[in-house]
């Protein structure tokens, strides 16, 4: 219950759809019950949006540490001046997962539909699920990035190409309502 | 009537991490050239099982078949790929259609797998297309096609190569009764034209007995 | 051929999304192998030429990193002082000076640089091959108004082919002096620079200039002092080395450390095997961590495609043709990574071309060179077998759902 009730603070403290869905008397409890995600799909999507961060703050670290050797700093600027191409490529890893998350709960959401559920509520469940997920991977990044004292700009970039990613994967679950 | 099939199923055992299963205990079977025969049992009695068998689908069972004369058990991987692309058809139910194709190319599947001298044998898609009655859907996607259209599309994709033996797993199961007559009435054509063999999975008893044989699978409690 | 177009068309790139995310993680991993192969293959170049030039009773010289050299208090005589007491104490030495822009115009319109190299550098450093002419000449008398011979590289041999003479502008004699082109370098003849061997600049817009100890004392104070800073005492003793260092203190006011071919190699174990190894490092554990990715991704693709595999399987398609297939489909992802690799490096070295960059300029088909095409050799060894090793988990997960009349209900 205590970890239904803080998934409950998080999304009301994100506002926009999550806290509309909040305030339509959704019992939040539920969204965990409803939700399209799998324990090993969790952890396997916050895993990735983990990566993606550990990636761009291990760049941005080797960029700010002094590090002593020309030769290691010449072959670390060959990767630095494509650091936002390569960020990117390296966030296809959620695309990839986005697609197959997708594609295999086709059916679950149809029998969601069949049995009483509405393809708006699918659709608001799985974007907050996503949203939780990658904003508390993006809290800790920051968090991480302040720490370390490397620029959270990179990290903040990142986290909005994710929350592209979760838009454009929750249209895709809409098309499922009349299929 | 030359025998085509000669099973003998000692056992065939599905093995989960809470539960072990057995079906088709000692379970014999032979067909002639020619019969048309229904599998009919209560769920869990081991009919698809059995099709899967017959079908080169399935090895792991203990026990032997001979299909055409020939030791199915000794042969490879790619040898039972081969006489299923040539010796058998699958009329499934109309979901076994991939959606990113159309129905013509769906239909066309099995002549790519298939040989040039088998591939010129092939029936032409045109006349099974018209004899079926699916014309007007050939350039359609499964998705733009209704429950008889895609039933029949399956059909068409069965006989194409003109198979000796055609398997059907609840081929009418979701199907309304004019298209349900459709599919057996194209089966029983199959069967008078070209004397092709025909066992059909079913738990319809009007479908059953449709066929000259009836054999029925009891699970073991 | 057929069924492999089959496949491509209607299965694999039906899922667009998949197949470009794939595509692009590999490109990833390739271009992580590409960048790492090269700088190993650029740097083991770089300490090949140096340990030509780093012998045995040889003292390679630089400049002390505390030391600070006022420039402007030092005169001529100074720098002359300090060649004349090589000359006296009998020491040999050599000398390599560059980056002297000369005024010759060229049909590329490139800036034109002199590398200016003793007969001491020249017998040591063997890097300077020749694809047409002669050896070098360093038997002229500077103060005769000769033909001076040099080589010029392949860049220049259209506007100066061999055997051209020409009056110039010499920057470091100040004057005008006749050149004769007596060689044309091999095409992408380079020098590293001795503090950081993957780097590079290549002679294809320079011309050689052989110097002797008439043209060193006729010329000006910035070649003077600028062939003393990598200057190479060449078989001598550590006390002449000590007494040169002295009196370059007492000359030019800076402290220039003398290396023995033991601490050069020191420093070299120091700075670059360690970087090297920590380069290896990263590259293997980026690598595995984008092979993973790579394969997490490719069983993806199998789960999302398992219905259209089952029903080819089915319908008689052998295991056998769809591990050839999906060998095929890989190949394809792999030929268009190097494609694309092919095409980022091309571009970069073009980039040079564009701008005019005279040192980086390189020939070659697309203006790749030999360091390029062993990165690229050792991409598709990577890719060759991340490809059998992505195939054969995606063939066992294909086997492992039986096909099964289940699987489609």
């Amino acid at each position: 219950m205590s970890s239904t009730n803080n998934y409950h603070f998080a999304v009301i403290m994100m506002g926009g759809p999550a806290g509309r869905v909040v305030k339509k008397g959704i019992n939040m409890g539920d969204l965990m019950k409803k939700s399209l995600f799998r324990n090993i799909d969790r952890f396997e999507l916050i895993f990735c949006y983990v990566l993606c961060f550990a990636f761009s703050i291990a760049f941005d670290y080797s960029r700010r540490i002094n590090i002593g050797s020309d030769y290691l700093r010449s072959f670390l600027e060959q990767f630095y001046e494509h650091q936002g191409a390569i960020t990117m490529l390296f966030s296809l890893v959620i695309v990839v997962f986005h697609c197959r998350m997708i594609q295999s709960r086709k059916t679950e959401v149809r029998c969601r539909i069949l049995v009483g559920d509405t393809i708006r509520a699918v659709t608001a469940r799985y974007f907050c699920e996503c949203l939780v997920m990658s904003g508390g991977a993006f809290a800790a990044a920051l968090i991480t990035a302040l720490a370390v004292r490397t620029s959270v700009l990179h990290i903040v970039c990142l986290f909005g190409i994710m929350v592209l990613y979760i838009l454009i994967s929750s249209g895709m679950v809409r098309r499922f309502e009349n299929i | 009537m030359t025998k085509i099939i000669d099973l003998d199923v000692k056992e065939k055992v599905y093995k989960s991490k809470k539960a072990t299963m057995s079906v088709l205990n000692d379970f014999k079977l032979e067909v002639n050239s020619g019969e048309t025969i229904a599998v009919v049992g209560k769920s869990g009695a081991g009919k698809t099982s059995l099709l899967n068998i017959l079908g080169l689908l399935d090895r792991n069972y203990r026990g032997s078949y001979q299909l055409f004369g020939s030791k199915t058990n000794e042969y490879g991987l790619d040898k039972l790929a081969e006489w299923r692309n040539q010796k058998i058809g699958f009329v499934l139910q109309e979901s076994a259609l991939i959606a990113s194709l159309t129905i013509e190319d769906n239909i066309r599947l099995p002549l790519m797998y298939a040989g040039p001298e088998k591939n010129a044998m092939a029936a032409e898609l045109d006349g099974i297309a018209g004899k079926i009655g699916i014309k007007h859907i050939l350039n359609k996607k499964p998705l733009e096609c209704s429950g008889g259209e895609k039933a029949r599309a399956v059909f068409a994709r069965a006989v194409i190569l003109q198979p000796p033996l055609i398997l059907c797993d609840e081929p009418t199961a979701s199907l309304d009764g004019e298209n349900k007559e459709n599919i057996l009435s194209l089966l029983s054509r199959m069967n008078e034209e070209y004397n092709t063999t025909v066992i059909t999975v079913t738990h319809d008893m009007e479908v059953a007995d449709r066929h000259q044989r009836k054999i029925r699978l009891q699970r073991e409690m | 051929m057929k069924i492999f177009n089959f496949f491509i068309k209607k299965i694999f790139l039906r899922r667009v999304v998949i197949a470009v995310s794939i595509l692009l993680l590999i490109l990833l991993s390739n271009y992580l192998i590409f960048i790492s192969s090269r700088s190993v293959v650029s740097t083991m170049q770089g300490y090949e030429e140096i340990k030509q030039l780093n012998q045995k009773n040889s003292y390679i010289a630089n400049l002390d990193p505390e030391s600070d050299i006022a420039v402007d208090r030092i005169t001529k005589d100074n720098t002359q002082r300090l060649y004349d007491h090589l000359k006296e104490e009998a020491v040999r030495y050599g000398i390599l000076a560059e980056g002297f822009v000369i005024d010759m115009p060229n049909s590329q319109d490139m800036e034109i640089t002199c590398s200016y190299l003793n007969k001491e550098y020249y017998d040591m450093n063997k890097q300077f091959a020749i694809s047409q002419g002669e050896e070098l000449d360093f038997g002229y008398d500077v103060d005769d108004s000769p033909v001076i011979p040099v080589w010029v590289g392949k860049g220049l041999s259209e506007s100066y082919p061999l055997g051209t003479v020409t009056e110039v502008y010499e920057p470091v004699l100040q004057r005008n002096v006749t050149l004769k082109v007596q060689g044309i370098l091999e095409p992408n003849i380079a020098h590293s620079n001795m503090y950081s061997l993957s780097s590079k600049q290549y002679y294809n817009f320079s011309v050689i200039v052989p110097v002797n100890e008439g043209f060193i004392r006729n010329a000006d104070i910035d070649f003077q002092l600028q062939s003393l800073f990598d200057i190479i005492l060449i078989d001598t003793t550590k006390d002449k080395v000590d007494e040169f260092a002295a009196t370059i203190q007492d000359e030019l006011g800076a402290k220039f450390n003398f290396c023995t071919q033991e601490e050069n190699f020191e420093y070299f174990d120091d700075i670059f095997f360690s970087s090297m190894k920590i380069i290896l490092v990263i590259t293997v554990v980026l690598l595995v961590i984008l092979s993973g990715i790579a394969v997490w991704s490719s069983l993806s693709s199998v789960r999302m495609m398992i219905k259209e595999f089952t029903i080819n399987l089915f319908v008689g398609m052998q295991y056998s043709k769809l591990r050839k297939i999906l060998y095929g489909y890989h190949g394809l992802l792999f030929l268009v990574n190097l494609l694309i690799l092919l095409g980022i490096t091309a571009h970069s070295r073009h980039g040079n071309w564009v701008r005019k960059d005279s040192y980086f300029c390189t020939f070659g088909f697309c203006g790749l060179i030999s360091m390029d095409w062993i990165a690229l050799l050792a991409v598709l060894v990577f890719d060759i077998i991340l490809g059998a090793i992505l195939v054969e988990l995606m063939m066992w997960r294909i086997k492992k759902v039986p096909i099964s009349l289940g699987v489609l209900q």
